[in-house]
């Protein structure tokens, strides 16, 4: 099997095993990259804008994480992140024209061909085909983004990605299996 | 437990990740102390800022909007407190159910037993004066599915009226084992029987000729027949009597009350929209349903016993013999109780051998782990018994559940409360056997039809008329 390069982007070291109750900053050392990527595809690559966000969703971890219940901390903290991205586009007068945007029937129809048909190259060099699947991806959970990108974009074997998550290979299997119904899930209902 | 997979679906999903990866770009990835910078960063958290726009003059309104749905609140509010309910205890339904009882009340029961069905209405009417008229009606039909028997239906009719008092019998469609017909079934002259005369006997009684409820009689002479109840049905169906009775009876209402308290187990009061339900289950013996008796294989008792922690108790009011054996849930077994009698086991030697309790604990303590005496649930004293040593293999412990379904009998009472009035609307009793069946308790007498109240109704030329005068 022939694998992309890998990307630069890096997890950050995982200690603590996977489905243990975190506490907000755990989690954000744990997923920091995986938001980051959420806010840079969503500024355009603005490597400033993401920073800025990054920070705000720190602050907000900080600042109210303590209050958050134990199994909510996922859901808070990208509750937080989208709303931190709203905020940032409402202070900006317009956001720029070629920013990602979502289209869901396109997406729908994507997600029809995912799991069907191999995607033609020409349908993948389009830049609106590439954002929909840019926005489904960074929009699934964090350990499911952590399983696909590992793998399929930075060539992680299972076996390593099991190491990383303090799982079995065999899981890693599993949860792979689900990540990737989950993306086409994501596409079918991708809603901006 | 992981989905189920489809590997060629997967496979393609696979197969396009890879062609999705070779063909995207991600964004490149903060390097760790880049991470630091964002925690270690003085910043001040961002506010929601309010974007200055023109907005739609009719947005002035927008307070004048905002005030009125919350003065809209607060009324919504007070009335809904106004109006619920307040919370109410079971002795004041039950209370309300007293009230109910003692005036105009109609009953309409549908009661069904393994071999034959009970229906009919009991309406009481009370007058001015106090003066209290009943009437009823209830019949009893032989499921047509028995294979020997035609479809034996028997009407009952009692008109409790003063001087104007009748009671009318009439047995239809039954059989005998003399009289096969050549449709090899039983077949039997019916017999039709009117009483008329003032105040008799019969009406005082019993209101369902059934003096001794074991069993249904039709016929004549040489050509009759009867149906017998099995024991449980007979005890059922006795204190279906006297429960008729008792209502009724308006003097009897305080013992009826606490007849119907006593047979509920479990009594508690739930809220139904605005109102309250009293729910009571009754699963242990009581006023209405004196004694579960069974008789049991030793295997099936010992794997009752493994079960259930075991209560033995000594009751001689409720349970005429004596004793009686308590088997209570230990885990989660479904039963919440269970209440035998058994007549085939050493234990039930051991207990009728030794009846006063603490001599019964002391034989039964070498044989199990703990061994309490405690208050009985019925003022006698218990025998607690934990751990009987027996063992039992896993068809014993099937058997022992089919034998639980089997046997819990269990009523339930229903009583629907209006919590703006603060009174019944109805009360159901429920049997909650398979074979089910409801009697439905509603204020307030339904007009008869003058007809039915009428002896002449009934009676035909094969009519025996017997006059009974005071």
């Amino acid at each position: 099997m022939t694998r992309a390069c890998a990307s630069p982007i890096m997890a950050v070291p995982i200690s603590e095993p996977a489905g243990k109750a975190m506490t907000v900053e755990q989690f954000f050392d744990r997923y920091a990259a995986v938001f980051w990527r959420f806010f840079a595809v969503r500024t355009d690559s603005d490597q400033h804008a993401a920073d800025d966000l990054m920070q705000q969703l720190w602050l907000q971890a900080r600042l109210r994480g303590g209050a958050v219940r134990h199994g909510k901390t996922e859901a808070w903290l990208w509750q937080v992140a989208r709303n931190l991205l709203r905020l940032y586009w409402r202070k900006r007068a317009a956001a720029p024209a070629d920013l990602p945007e979502v289209d869901s029937v396109l997406a729908a129809q994507l997600a029809r061909q995912l799991d069907r048909e191999l995607l033609p190259d020409e349908l993948l060099s389009r830049r609106e085909v590439r954002d929909q699947l840019l926005l489904a991806l960074t929009e699934l959970a964090a350990e499911q983004q952590i399983l696909l990108f590992g793998y399929y974009f930075d060539g992680k074997s299972e076996s390593a990605l099991a190491q990383e998550l303090a799982v079995t290979p065999r899981a890693v299997e599993g949860r792979l299996y689900r990540a990737r119904r989950a993306l086409r899930d994501k596409l079918a209902h991708l809603q901006d | 437990m992981s989905a189920p997979k489809n590997p060629s679906r997967d496979q393609m999903l696979d197969e396009n990740l890879q062609r999705i990866a070779r063909s995207i770009s991600l964004p490149a990835a903060p390097p760790p102390e880049r991470i630091h910078a964002w925690k270690n960063a003085a910043i001040e958290p961002w506010t929601d800022v309010r974007v200055p726009q023109k907005r739609h003059r009719l947005f002035r309104l927008w307070p004048l909007f905002t005030g009125a749905a919350a003065a809209a609140g607060i009324v919504l509010a007070v009335f809904v407190i106004l109006a619920s309910p307040r919370p109410v205890s079971a002795e004041t339904i039950f209370n309300s159910l007293r009230a109910v009882l003692s005036g105009p009340v109609s009953i309409t029961l549908d009661i069904g037993f393994e071999g034959v069905t009970l229906s009919g209405r009991i309406v009481k009417d009370v007058d001015a004066s106090g003066a209290s008229r009943s009437y009823s009606e209830i019949h009893a039909v032989l499921k047509s599915d028995n294979p020997e028997w035609s479809d034996l239906e028997s009407v009952t009719v009692v008109n409790e009226a003063g001087e104007q008092s009748w009671m009318f019998s009439r047995g239809s469609g039954g059989a005998t084992p003399e009289e096969r017909g050549p449709d090899g079934r039983y077949h039997v002259t019916p017999i039709e029987l009117c009483y008329i005369g003032r105040l008799p006997e019969f009406v005082r009684a019993k209101a369902l000729h059934l003096n001794v409820p074991s069993e249904l009689a039709f016929g004549r002479n040489d050509s009759f027949v009867s149906y017998e109840f099995d024991a449980i049905d007979q005890r059922y169906l006795c204190s279906l009597m006297e429960l008729t009775e008792d209502i009724a009876d308006s003097q009897n209402l305080d013992d009826l009350i606490e007849r119907v308290k006593s047979a509920a187990g479990d009594v508690r009061v739930e809220a139904v929209g605005r109102d309250w339900r009293l729910r009571a289950s009754a699963y242990q013996p009581s006023a209405l349903f004196p004694e579960l008796d069974l008789s049991l294989p030793d295997a099936d008792l010992a794997s009752i016993l493994d079960h259930f922690t075991l209560e033995i108790e000594v009751i001689r009011s409720v349970a005429p013999r004596g004793m009686s054996i308590y088997l209570k849930p230990s885990g989660d077994e479904p039963l919440r109780k269970l209440h035998i009698a058994v007549n085939t086991l050493d234990l039930f030697k051991l207990a009728h051998d030794f009846p006063v309790a603490e001599e019964f604990a002391e034989k039964v303590r070498p044989l199990a782990r703990e061994v309490t005496i405690v208050p009985g649930s019925h003022g006698g004293t218990a025998v607690r018994i934990k751990g009987y040593d027996w063992k039992l293999n896993t068809s014993q412990r099937d058997r022992l559940r089919q034998i639980g379904t089997e046997i819990v009998r269990g009523i339930e009472l229903l009583i629907d409360y209006d919590g703006q009035s603060g009174s019944v609307r109805w009360a159901e009793f429920r049997n909650l056997t398979p074979a089910g069946g409801t009697i439905r308790l509603q204020p307030g007498a339904i007009q008869l039809d003058p007809a039915v109240l009428d002896p002449k109704h009934w009676i035909t030329d094969a009519t025996e008329i017997t006059e009974i005068y005071e």
